[in-house]
């Protein structure tokens, strides 16, 4: 036996990229064909061990986001009802408190139709500071999400602030 | 350290691949499934080539909405191994913002609030191309080399990334054919539309880079900022730990995906989310569940109404990304990622079948 299949057919094969009339062929020669037979094994082998270890090894996520959520939350300064309570003690807290839960258990019904909602900017920030880290993706862009210290960009648009970044409307849009 | 592994399994994969005409015969495979020309030594290549050629240019980014597109223009000065500035010229509202990565750090310099963030693992020392994740990528796509092309006055070769599972191209890269850097990329939508990309519009080789640009010296009146730390890793674990809840994970991804990590995040105002990354190997989608009673405010981004499974649902399309969120067993869910809504849908129908 001198003819034997190339590494690209057998990763064919094994991916089940083949025709079926293909795949059949290369099954039976697997059958008879001791270097083949090897050669299917090795790569089998390491597409296994590469999927190991593409399971195993876990991202690691860049942080600028939280950094600066972060960095928003220990500048904010307690309100003065947080204040209250190391100022005037416990004989007020208790109280205060009390009243505090009463008030959100009876207001929670009317409360929960006015609270706003969780900005979508935010999540959409998250995951692009995350996908920032995959190397196939579109790399790290400048700054996308703002706090407080910063002036907000509207939707903070994932990426750029849609007022200066170059906007493409398409022909429909265009012409409304 | 995990690129030099990968690197080496996946060298090791490509030189033992027999050398053209090595094989005296070939058994007969019809034309039309026979291998394409197996462009992995060029991936590796260029997962390399940073390490080893500097370089100064200017690159672009542009990302395609649904009516809208957005851009951004950047200039790189870059020095192997490992030392990159990326300094954005465009739009206006960042212009003079400066990222500085050295190694595993990275200093993050805005000019506007006088801070610097440092963090550490966030530096990417190919601002194109670090083709880190290789397992991942060759198990579900398969890089053809297409064509030759000219990129920023350089000859390249066109390599396609095509879906093992669909067949459809889902990138394309652009390798300099002298020194493999990446000099262009794009991504597309499984429609085939381009969904974005990046280009060096010039760029020039050279080792005559001043130091002063990798400087990571606090400019006086600066605030430090501390960011993610390196021993902060990403689990599901911890994420759920200090979310205070059990998220729930989706039963059905898309082919190829998998969970590639987990991470907390909490909102300024104090919403607690656990964030569950998936990946496969292009594509990124993410999943957000929060147990507060806050609906998402999808602001100006002019969202949708839709249902699925019982459950009403808004969805919104912005730049290359969609969102859908959704509310069920007291938890609020939001799915975002450079998928089409239609791939959406059935990962959310599976949260909880």
């Amino acid at each position: 036996m001198t003819d034997h299949y190339t590494r690209e057919n057998l990763i064919d094969y094994q991916h089940g990229a083949l025709a079926p009339q293909a795949d059949a062929a290369v099954f039976a020669h697997l059958e008879r064909c001791v270097e083949c037979s090897a050669l299917h094994d090795e790569e089998a082998a390491l597409g296994e061990r590469l999927r190991a270890l593409a399971r195993a090894d876990e991202r690691e996520f860049p942080s600028m986001v939280k950094a600066r959520v972060w960095d928003a939350v220990r500048r904010e300064r307690p309100s003065w009802i947080a204040r209250l309570p190391l100022r005037w003690g416990p004989a007020l807290a208790v109280p205060l408190a009390a009243a505090f839960i009463l008030g959100i258990y009876f207001g929670t019904p009317v409360i929960r139709g006015t609270v706003p909602g969780v900005s979508a900017s935010f999540y959409l920030d998250e995951h692009s500071a995350e996908a920032q880290d995959n190397p196939l993706g579109p790399g790290a862009g400048p700054t996308v999400y703002e706090t407080s210290d910063r002036t907000a960009s509207s939707s903070a648009a994932s990426y750029i602030d849609t007022a200066d970044a170059a906007t493409l409307d398409d022909a429909d849009g265009a012409n409304r | 350290m995990r690129t030099a592994r990968l690197l080496a399994l996946f060298g090791t994969l490509v030189l033992t691949a027999p050398a053209p005409g090595e094989a005296a015969t070939h058994p007969s495979i019809p034309p039309a499934v026979a291998a394409a020309t197996d462009a992995r030594p060029l991936i590796v290549a260029a997962v390399a080539a940073p390490q080893h050629v500097s370089f100064v240019g200017q690159m672009s980014w542009i990302g395609s909405g649904t009516r809208q597109a957005f851009a951004y223009v950047a200039k790189i000065e870059h020095r192997a191994p490992d030392e990159t500035r990326r300094t954005y010229l465009a739009p206006r509202g960042v212009y003079g913002e400066y990222v500085v990565s050295r190694g595993a750090m990275s200093y993050d310099v805005e000019p506007s609030v006088k801070r610097v963030v440092v963090s550490e693992n966030r530096a990417v020392v190919d601002p194109v191309a670090v083709v880190d994740d290789i397992a991942l990528l060759d198990g579900n796509y398969r890089a053809v080399r297409s064509a030759t092309d000219d990129v920023a006055d350089r000859r390249t070769d066109v390599v396609d990334l095509v879906s093992r599972y669909t067949g459809e191209r889902a990138m394309r890269l652009w390798i300099d054919s002298e020194t493999h850097i990446v000099l262009a990329k794009e991504a597309y939508h499984g429609d085939g539309s381009l969904a974005w990309r990046t280009r060096f519009d010039e760029i020039r080789y050279t080792d005559a880079i001043p130091e002063a640009f990798f400087a990571t010296a606090i400019p006086t009146g600066y605030a430090t900022v501390h960011g993610r730390s390196y021993a902060q890793q990403g689990s599901l674990t911890s994420a759920v730990s200090a979310a205070g809840f059990t998220p729930i994970t989706p039963k059905y991804l898309p082919d190829g995906f998998i969970l590639s990590g987990a991470d907390f995040s909490q909102t300024p105002d104090g919403i607690k989310n656990v964030h569950l990354l998936y990946t496969d190997g292009i594509r990124e989608l993410s999943l957000f569940e929060n147990a507060s009673d806050r609906a998402v405010d999808f602001g100006d981004m002019q969202p949708h109404l839709t249902s699925f499974g019982g459950h009403d649902a808004q969805y919104a399309h912005q730049g290359p990304d969609t969102l859908l969120a959704w509310r069920e067993r007291r938890l609020t869910f939001l799915l975002v990622g450079d998928l089409d809504l239609t791939e959406l849908i059935p990962i959310a129908k599976s949260v909880v079948p």
